[in-house]
């Protein structure tokens, strides 16, 4: 198949031919490539607004230079590659989910709700309480989710409107919660709820914070890569789009299979609120996610929505936002300059799934072509 | 009535035209973009720029050249858009989204104190620096129309608003007519409904598409614009706050129709305007938020009532994001 877009009047021809295959090396290093551009195009733009590029790479390289800063890599990371795997469920169908970061807030709402009636002696007691806030947290995520698969099936409603109105929503929602009926009353006026007790934390005996996420979230990644590739639900999802870009109008997934992914999706951002609030910051506070369901959606485009991969490109981004904070302490870069990386690296892999798809040729009409 | 509920009802319906413009900008341009068969949901960061750009140059040159820049910018980021989705061909949703997260990155870094300083430097160094940081720009001035402005109740609200709310109806009923009554309108439609048919009747399908989308962009970006010098001029971090997802169901709930469109943004606007009301009245003074969702809640109950009364036959126009080329 090929195409062509004239630029006829200044006697070129482009043609895109598009390669019979893609190999797995090739698609890698186009990737890289890209990923390479985005940062040459972000140092540029900050260049311009005023801040030395070479500085803001140079911190990016020193969260990987010292263990401390690893482990905060690692922390950060851990709501993301959560929140990135579940989206991966959802974009094998075409599903358009947005709506991680309201499904993550969701989440926390579950998970602070649990602890605050256990604080009040309604509970299932010390030991159970772990469990309990995991069960909460992502059957709220889940359920969440399942709003925007349901308006999408009966309704034909726009999935990416409808879980991005969500997320406004639930963000309100946590907001309403922390400075409401919520509130800490032992809080020194501060909007935030109580802290979550150590024994709602995983914690795994003589391993640190970081090295216990990394290990979940490990085995997460690792059985959403056996699903996809050796059970029916994962083949099921797979043949309705295994590349979101081009699986908009590929094929419309069965109802119940798209609920179920979905509430994968949802249940995933949900634990991630949790991480969030049990372990990376200790309670609910306004402003608790930094956009984690956002990040998540460039990370798992990033990786191709091959879980391995995902996870890889996840923890770019905890490099990203832990390099931002250096950033934003050092020499004051505003904190959305991290935004713009990202975005710029979404724009990448956009572009880079063209690259790889099409072989790009200019040919010359005729002769005596000045140039 | 008493006094006191013609004054409230007054406010409101002012407050409500007031805010409903810019979901119309933003909206009547979507209209014409989609029209033409490319969905664009670059606008909430387009938006971002136009009201950013506006913040700084109002500051610099004045409301003018704010709105003729935030227009520009907004254009070339639709040039971006036309280039990656009529050219490329790449996925519409994608494309735009990376546009929606780009123009929020980069208006929230150009809005930070220390960023905005410097760069309102750059623009005009005669202007003390210092005006970027409190954040503040001085605001359209309200244009009355004579004596209707004191029209009682819909005086305020329809006869004294400033130029973009008038601009505002002037370009849903332009737009309207160029794609319903001219030739020039019924090629853009057909590049909507049936790209390879346009085609062999001779119409230039990329160009057409470029500008569809470049105009609906500039409009995006004079919409945000408008959102910060003729609506609340005052910069704080993520500005638009969805208004731009809301402007494109804004086009479903109007079937692609600039003029419907004018009454679905009005609605809108007074959901707004009721918004910032309600908390007045005793509910939700202390903790506003469960107010402020009404218009995330109310856009995704209209998507339910515009399904349910179209019994699930939207009117879109047939080849909306799908991208055209010759031999496929």
């Amino acid at each position: 198949m090929q195409r062509r877009s004239t630029l006829n009047s200044l006697g070129l021809q482009v043609s895109f031919e598009r390669r019979a295959e893609i190999g797995t090396r090739f698609s890698i290093s186009v990737t890289l490539g890209m990923l390479i551009l985005a940062f040459l195009v972000s140092g540029l733009i900050f260049q311009l607004l005023g801040f030395s590029a070479p500085q803001i790479y140079r911190s990016f390289f020193t969260t990987l230079t010292s263990a401390i800063m690893l482990e905060e890599v690692f922390r950060r990371s851990t709501p993301i590659i959560l929140a990135a795997i579940g989206l991966c469920y959802s974009y094998r169908m075409g599903f358009w989910n947005i709506g991680a970061e309201g499904q993550l807030y969701l989440g926390m709402i579950a998970a602070t709700g649990v602890v605050i009636l256990q604080k009040a002696g309604i509970g299932l007691g010390e030991e159970l309480l772990l469990p309990a806030v995991a069960a909460a947290s992502m059957l709220a995520g889940g359920v969440w989710s399942l709003i925007p698969a349901l308006l999408r099936i009966k309704f034909g409603a726009n999935e990416i409107i409808t879980t991005l109105m969500l997320n406004y929503t639930a963000i309100l929602l946590a907001d309403y919660l922390i400075h409401g009926p919520w509130k800490d009353p032992a809080g020194y006026g501060f909007a935030q709820t109580v802290a979550f007790p150590a024994s709602s934390k995983f914690m795994i005996p003589g391993v640190s914070e970081a090295i216990t996420y990394l290990m979940i979230v490990g085995v997460i990644t690792a059985l959403t890569y056996l699903v996809f590739r050796f059970t029916v639900f994962g083949f099921e999802s797979r043949v309705l789009g295994l590349n979101i870009f081009a699986s908009r109008y590929a094929g419309v997934p069965t109802a119940s299979t798209l609920l179920r992914g979905v509430f994968i999706s949802g249940a995933l951002a949900g634990l991630a609120g949790l991480i969030v609030v049990s372990g990376l910051i200790g309670r609910m506070r306004p402003g608790a996610s930094p956009g984690y369901g956002y990040h998540a959606i460039i990370a798992s485009m990033l990786g191709g929505l091959y879980p391995p991969a995902v996870f890889m490109s996840s923890i770019l981004f905890g490099m990203l936002l832990t390099g931002g904070d250096l950033l934003q302490a050092g020499i004051q870069m505003p904190k959305s300059g991290v935004e713009i990386i990202m975005a710029l690296i979404f724009l990448a892999t956009i572009v880079a799934e063209f690259v790889k798809r099409y072989r790009i040729r200019v040919l010359r009409l005729g002769r005596g072509v000045v140039a | 009535m008493t006094f006191e509920a013609f004054s409230i009802a007054e406010a409101i319906l002012a407050s409500a035209i007031s805010a409903g413009t810019i979901y119309l900008i933003a909206s009547v341009g979507e209209c014409f973009t989609e029209r033409a068969g490319v969905i664009n949901l670059g606008l909430e960061g387009i938006m971002a720029m136009g009201a950013i750009t506006s913040f700084l140059v109002t500051l610099a040159y004045g409301h003018l050249v704010a709105i003729l820049s935030a227009a520009l910018i907004g254009g070339l980021l639709g040039l971006l858009h036309a280039f990656l989705t009529v050219s490329l061909r790449l996925n519409q949703i994608a494309v735009g989204l990376a546009i929606t997260w780009l123009g929020l990155g980069l208006s929230g870094f150009m809005g930070a104190p220390e960023v905005a300083r410097d760069l309102l430097r750059a623009l005009n160094p005669n202007v003390p620096s210092h005006l970027a940081e409190l954040k503040q720009a001085p605001r359209l001035p309200d244009l009355r129309l004579g004596p209707l402005a004191e029209t009682p109740i819909i005086g305020r609200a329809f006869f004294s608003q400033n130029v973009l709310v008038y601009a505002g109806v002037a370009l849903a009923i332009l737009l309207w007519f160029v794609l319903f009554k001219t030739k020039w309108g019924l090629s853009l439609r057909s590049v909507g409904e049936n790209p390879a048919l346009a085609d062999s009747a001779g119409v230039n399908i990329y160009l057409v598409r470029y500008l569809a989308v470049m105009v609906g962009s500039a409009l995006a970006g004079v919409a945000g614009a408008y959102l910060y010098i003729g609506y609340q001029p005052f910069w704080v971090e993520d500005l638009t706050r969805s208004r731009g997802f809301i402007a494109l169901s804004l086009v479903i709930l109007a079937s692609w129709s600039p003029l419907r469109a004018i009454a679905a943004a009005y609605l809108f606007g007074g959901v707004e305007a009721l918004q910032f009301r309600i908390p007045l009245r005793g509910f939700g003074a202390e903790t506003p938020q469960l107010v402020m969702m009404l218009p995330y809640v109310i856009t995704i109950l209209t998507l339910i009532a515009i399904s349910l009364a179209s019994r699930g036959r939207i009117p879109a126009p047939a080849a909306l994001g799908k991208p055209y080329s010759r031999e496929e």
